[in-house]
C-alpha cells in the first residue's frame, strides 16, 4: 500500500508550467529518492504536498486521505512531517525544547494555560530519546541559535522526528554540509529508513544511490524516468538531461 | 451646480492627495530601503511648516521663505539620519517605534519651546489670496492651484529622479532588494543619508504648503503621519509610484467623505444626528479604504518586493 | 554558554518582596502625607495591566498590534454606558459590569483579530490600527454619550459590602486583580499555550508544519489580551469617573507599545516595569524641567541603545 499517492498532479505560474500532470509514489516504509537539476520543480513540488501552495490539478493522497486542499497543519497531524532545506528551527530555545515544542505538536491539546511544559515528563523523556537517536543528545541546554551548522541540520531532521510522523518529507538534507557532517547525515538517515516512508529530495548522488530503494528523476516538472538506482544510472534519457553534470557517472 | 461642487471636490482631493505624496514618497523609500519605521517622519512636516512661516515672516516673503526652510529642513533630515536613525536600520522594528517616538516627544517639546503652545499664523501669500475662474460658474482657489501644480511637479522630478538616473537605479535596487542595497559598497551610506535629507525636504514642502491651509501647531505632525502610513501601506511599501497612486486615492476619498457624506446623509436621517456622525464616518472611509485594499491585494497595490 | 531550565530559588524572592511593599504601600504614603499617590500608584497597576496584555501580545506572541486601545475604551465605555443608562440598578455592580467589559473587549477582539491576523508584519499593525480608529470615530460621532467631550460617571461601579468610592480600598481591588492577571500570564508562558506563542513568534511557519494551527492559537491570544485590556478600561474609567474617545486613540495605543518595549519585550515584568517608568517619569520630571518632555526623548534613546532588552531586561544578567 502506498503511504503517499499523487497523481495528475498541475502548476503553473502565469504561462509557466512548473508542475506538469505528474504521479508519483511513496510505499509504506520505502524511502523514494527525487534528483533533477535546477529549476526541475523540486521545490514547487514540496509546497504542494506539504500545503504552502495549492496545486491547480490533481490529486494527493496521503495515508489514506485526499489532502489536495487540506491546510498544512492538518497534514502535519496526519504524519506528513516535512523538514526545510534552509534549516527553520527556533531559535530562541533551547536544543531540547525545540524537540520538546515539536512533540507538543501531536501529543494533546496545547491550549494549556496553567500547567508548567516543565512538569510534563513524557514529553522531555520523548524529546531526549529523539534528541539520541539524532546525535545530539550532548547538546540538548545549548540555545539553538548558538549551533553549527551540522548540528542545525540534524535539529532539523531532529523535528521533523519529534511529530510521529508517518511520511518523512526531507528537502536537501545534505544542503551545505561538508564530506564528513554529510556522512554522519547520511548513516542517520539509513538508520530511520524502513520506519517511515521517506520521500528524500537531495542533489547529492553518492547519497541518493546509497539510501534509495527507488529514485524518480525530476525534469520540467515532469517525471522523465523512474526505477532502481542501477536502472536509473544506464537511463539514456537521464544521461542526457544531465549532459555536462558529472555527479551522476 | 451638484457637477460643480464634484468638479470643486476633485480638485480638492488632488491638492491633498498630492501633499500626502510628498510626505509618503520619503516614507516609503525608508521604509522600503532601509528597513526603517521613521514615527518621526511627521515632525520634519511639522518642522518645515513652523520654518516656512517663521522664514516667510522673517524675509518678508513667501518663496524665500519656503526655499530655506527646504533647505533647512534636508540639514536637519541628514543630521539626524547621521546621529541616531543610521544604528537603528539594523534593529527590529520595536526598537525602531520606540527611537522614534522618542524623537517625536523631543521634537514637539522642542518646537513648543522655541515657538511657544500657541499656533502659528501663516497666511496665504497675497499674489496667491485671489481665486481663478477655470471654467464659467467654477472658480477655484489661486493658492490650491498652485498645490497641485508644484505637487504635480515634483512628482514628475521624482519620476524622472527614480526612473532616469544611476541614484534612482541604486535606489530602485535598494527597494526591492534590500541585501543588495547593501553588499553595493561604502558609498550607500552617503546614499542613505542624501536620500534622507531629500525626504525631509519634501516633508518641508509639503508643510509649507499645507500651512496656510491647515494649522501649524505641534501634533500636526502626528495626524497626517497615520495617513501617510495609510498611503504607504495601500501603494506598497519601497514603491513610489504606489505611493502616488495611494496618496491620490486617499486623497480623493478623504476629501469626498467630508463633502458628500454628510450630505448623504442627511437625506436619510435627522440633520442633528447626520451632523454628528458625517465627520466620523468620512474619517473612517479611509480606513476602510485600506482594508479593502489589503484584503485584495495583501502587499499594497505595488509591491516592490517578490 | 547554557541557558537556566529551571527558575532559580532567589528570583522567586522578590515578587513577594514586592508585593508587600504593594501590600504596604497606602500607609507608607499616609505616613508621609502623600496620600494624592495612592490613585497615582492605582493608576500605574492599570496601565501595567493594559501593558502586560498587550505584552502578551508583542513580546510572547510577536504581533505587533497598534490598535489595543480599542479594548481598553471599548472596556471603559461598557462600563460608563451601563452605568449611564441603568444607574442604580444591579448593572452597576462591579460583578456584573467587569466581566461585562471583558467580554467586550474579548468579542471585539475575536473580530478585529479574525480579520487583521490573516495579515502579517507591518500590515498586521497598520490594519490593528485602522480598526481602532474607526472605534474611536464611532464613539467620538455618538453625542448622546459625550462626543468627543467624553462622559462623567457618577459614582464608581458598586461591590456587596466593599466601598469602592475609596481609593485606598479602589487600590487594593486593582492590586488583587492586578497580581492574579501576573500570575495568570506568568503561568500561561511557561505551559503549552505559551511555547507555542513563542514558537509563533520565533517560526511561525515552521510551527504549521508541526502541525499547529497557528491563526487559531494567535487568535485565542488576542481574545485574552482583548479581555485584560477591557478589563483595564473598566478600571480606568472608575478611576478617573470618566471615560473619552482619547482611550481609543492610535496615540493611547502608541503609548502602552512604548510602555511594553521600554519595560520588556516578552518579559512578565515588562508591563509594569514599562508602565512605572513612564507614568513615574512624567509625574516626576516636570517639577524639575519645564520642558521636560526633552529629557524624557532622550532616556529613551538612551534605553534603545544601552538597554536593548528593555528595563525588565536590566535586571537578568
Amino acid at each position: 500500500m502506498s503511504m503517499l499517492e499523487i497523481s495528475g498532479l498541475k502548476k503553473l505560474f502565469g504561462g509557466l508550467v512548473v508542475t506538469d500532470n505528474l504521479d508519483l509514489s511513496v510505499a509504506e516504509g520505502e524511502l523514494h529518492a527525487l534528483i533533477g537539476p535546477n529549476g526541475a520543480g523540486k521545490t514547487t513540488l514540496i509546497a504542494q504536498i506539504s500545503g504552502s501552495l495549492a496545486p491547480d490539478d490533481g490529486r494527493i493522497v496521503f495515508a489514506g486521505h485526499e489532502i489536495t486542499r487540506w491546510p498544512a497543519y492538518r497534514r502535519a497531524q496526519l504524519g506528513l512531517s516535512r523538514s526545510f532545506q534552509i534549516t527553520s528551527i527556533f531559535p530562541s530555545f533551547t536544543v531540547l525544547d525545540n524537540v520538546a515544542l515539536a512533540i507538543q505538536a501531536r501529543s494533546g491539546s496545547s491550549f494549556r494555560f496553567w500547567q508548567p511544559v516543565k512538569a510534563e515528563s513524557a514529553l522531555y523523556e520523548a524529546a531526549l530519546e529523539i534528541l539520541a537517536r539524532t546525535g545530539l543528545d550532548a547538546l540538548g541546554e545549548n540555545p539553538a541559535a548558538a549551533l553549527g551548522h551540522g548540528e542545525h541540520r540534524q535539529l532539523e531532521l531532529a523535528l521533523a522526528l519529534a511529530t510521529q510522523p508517518k511520511l518523512l518529507l526531507l528537502d536537501e538534507p545534505m544542503a551545505g554540509l561538508g564530506a564528513e557532517d554529510s556522512q554522519r547525515m547520511v548513516e542517520l538517515i539509513e538508520r530511520l529508513k524502513s520506519q517511515y516512508a521517506i520521500l528524500l529530495v537531495e542533489h547529492d548522488m553518492d547519497a541518493v544511490f546509497r539510501l534509495a530503494d527507488r529514485i524518480s528523476v525530476l525534469m520540467s516538472g515532469r517525471i522523465i524516468a523512474s526505477g532502481s538506482g542501477e536502472a536509473i544510472r544506464s537511463n539514456a534519457e537521464v544521461k542526457l538531461a544531465y549532459l555536462g553534470e558529472e555527479e551522476i557517472a | 451646480m451638484s457637477g460643480l461642487l464634484f468638479a470643486e471636490q476633485c480638485l480638492n482631493g488632488l491638492q491633498f492627495g498630492l501633499m500626502l505624496f510628498l510626505l509618503a514618497a520619503g516614507l516609503t523609500l525608508v521604509f522600503g530601503i532601509m528597513d526603517l519605521i521613521n514615527l518621526a517622519h511627521g515632525s520634519l512636516y511639522m518642522l518645515g511648516a513652523y520654518l516656512a512661516a517663521t522664514l516667510t515672516q522673517v524675509t518678508g516673503s513667501f518663496l524665500p521663505g519656503v526655499a530655506l526652510a527646504l533647505l533647512a529642513t534636508a540639514l536637519v533630515g541628514m543630521l539626524l539620519e547621521w546621529s541616531v536613525l543610521r544604528h537603528l536600520y539594523r534593529r527590529d522594528h520595536l526598537s525602531q517605534v520606540l527611537a522614534t517616538f522618542a524623537l517625536i516627544l523631543i521634537a514637539n517639546e522642542a518646537t513648543r519651546a522655541i515657538w511657544g503652545v500657541q499656533p502659528l499664523s501663516f497666511n496665504v501669500p497675497a499674489a496667491l489670496s485671489g481665486s481663478v475662474e477655470l471654467l464659467p460658474g467654477l472658480s477655484y482657489s489661486a493658492f490650491r492651484l498652485t498645490i497641485i501644480a508644484v505637487g504635480l511637479l515634483v512628482a514628475a522630478l521624482l519620476y524622472l529622479l527614480i526612473g532616469r538616473t544611476r541614484i534612482g537605479m541604486l535606489v530602485r535596487a535598494g527597494a526591492s532588494n534590500r541585501a543588495m542595497a547593501t553588499a553595493m559598497g561604502t558609498n550607500i551610506q552617503r546614499l542613505f543619508t542624501v536620500l534622507f535629507g531629500v525626504g525631509a525636504a519634501l516633508c518641508a514642502l509639503a508643510g509649507a504648503m499645507l500651512g496656510p491651509l491647515l494649522a501649524v501647531q505641534v501634533g500636526m505632525g502626528e495626524n497626517i503621519l497615520i495617513l501617510a502610513f495609510v498611503v504607504v501601506v495601500i501603494g506598497g511599501i519601497g514603491s513610489v509610484r504606489g505611493a502616488f497612486v495611494g496618496a491620490l486615492l486617499v486623497g480623493v476619498v478623504d476629501t469626498f467623505g467630508r463633502a458628500f457624506v454628510p450630505l448623504t446623509l442627511r437625506q436619510f436621517l435627522p440633520p442633528a444626528l447626520a451632523d454628528a456622525a458625517g465627520p466620523s464616518l468620512a474619517a473612517i472611509s479611509i480606513y476602510i479604504l485600506m482594508i479593502l485594499v489589503l484584503l485584495w491585494k495583501p502587499q499594497g497595490l505595488f509591491p516592490s518586493r517578490a | 554558554m547554557t541557558m537556566p531550565t529551571g527558575y532559580s530559588r532567589g528570583l522567586a524572592y522578590w515578587p513577594l518582596a514586592l508585593l508587600a511593599l504593594a501590600l504596604l504601600l497606602p500607609q507608607l504614603l499616609g505616613m508621609f502625607g502623600f496620600d494624592f499617590y495612592v490613585s497615582f500608584a492605582t493608576r500605574i497597576m492599570i496601565m501595567a495591566l493594559l501593558a502586560s496584555s498587550l505584552n502578551l501580545l508583542v513580546g510572547t506572541g510577536g504581533m505587533v498590534s497598534l490598535g489595543h486601545a480599542a479594548f481598553f475604551g471599548a472596556g471603559a465605555y461598557t462600563v460608563a454606558i451601563l452605568a449611564r443608562e441603568w444607574g442604580g440598578t444591579p448593572a452597576t455592580s462591579a460583578l456584573l459590569s467587569w466581566p461585562l467589559a471583558m467580554l467586550v473587549g474579548a468579542l471585539l477582539a475575536a473580530f478585529i483579530g479574525a480579520i487583521c491576523l490573516r495579515t502579517k508584519g507591518v500590515y498586521f499593525i497598520m490594519s490593528t490600527l485602522a480598526f481602532a480608529q474607526m472605534l474611536f470615530y464611532v464613539f467620538l460621532s455618538l453625542k448622546s454619550y459625550g462626543g468627543d467631550d467624553g462622559m462623567s460617571l457618577t459614582q464608581r461601579s458598586t461591590l456587596p459590602g466593599i466601598d469602592l468610592g475609596a481609593d485606598v480600598v479602589f487600590y487594593y481591588v486593582v492590586l488583587a486583580l492586578f497580581a492574579v492577571a501576573l500570575l495568570l500570564l506568568g503561568r500561561l508562558d511557561r505551559a503549552r499555550f505559551g511555547k507555542v506563542l513563542r514558537g509563533i513568534k520565533d517560526n511561525e511557519l515552521r510551527m504549521e508544519s508541526l502541525g499547529f494551527a497557528v491563526f487559531r492559537f494567535k487568535l485565542v491570544a488576542f481574545i485574552l489580551a482583548g479581555a485584560m485590556a477591557g478589563l483595564a478600561g473598566a478600571l480606568m474609567g472608575n478611576l478617573n469617573n470618566f471615560v473619552s474617545p482619547n482611550m481609543m486613540h492610535w496615540e493611547q495605543s502608541g503609548v502602552v507599545l512604548v510602555m511594553v518595549i521600554l519595560g520588556g519585550l516578552g518579559r512578565l515584568w515588562g508591563g509594569l516595569a514599562g508602565a512605572a517608568a513612564m507614568l513615574l517619569l512624567e509625574e516626576i520630571l516636570p517639577n524639575f524641567l519645564p520642558h521636560w518632555q526633552i529629557l524624557l526623548g532622550v532616556i529613551l534613546l538612551a534605553v534603545v541603545f544601552f538597554a536593548p532588552r528593555g528595563l525588565a531586561g536590566i535586571f537578568r544578567a
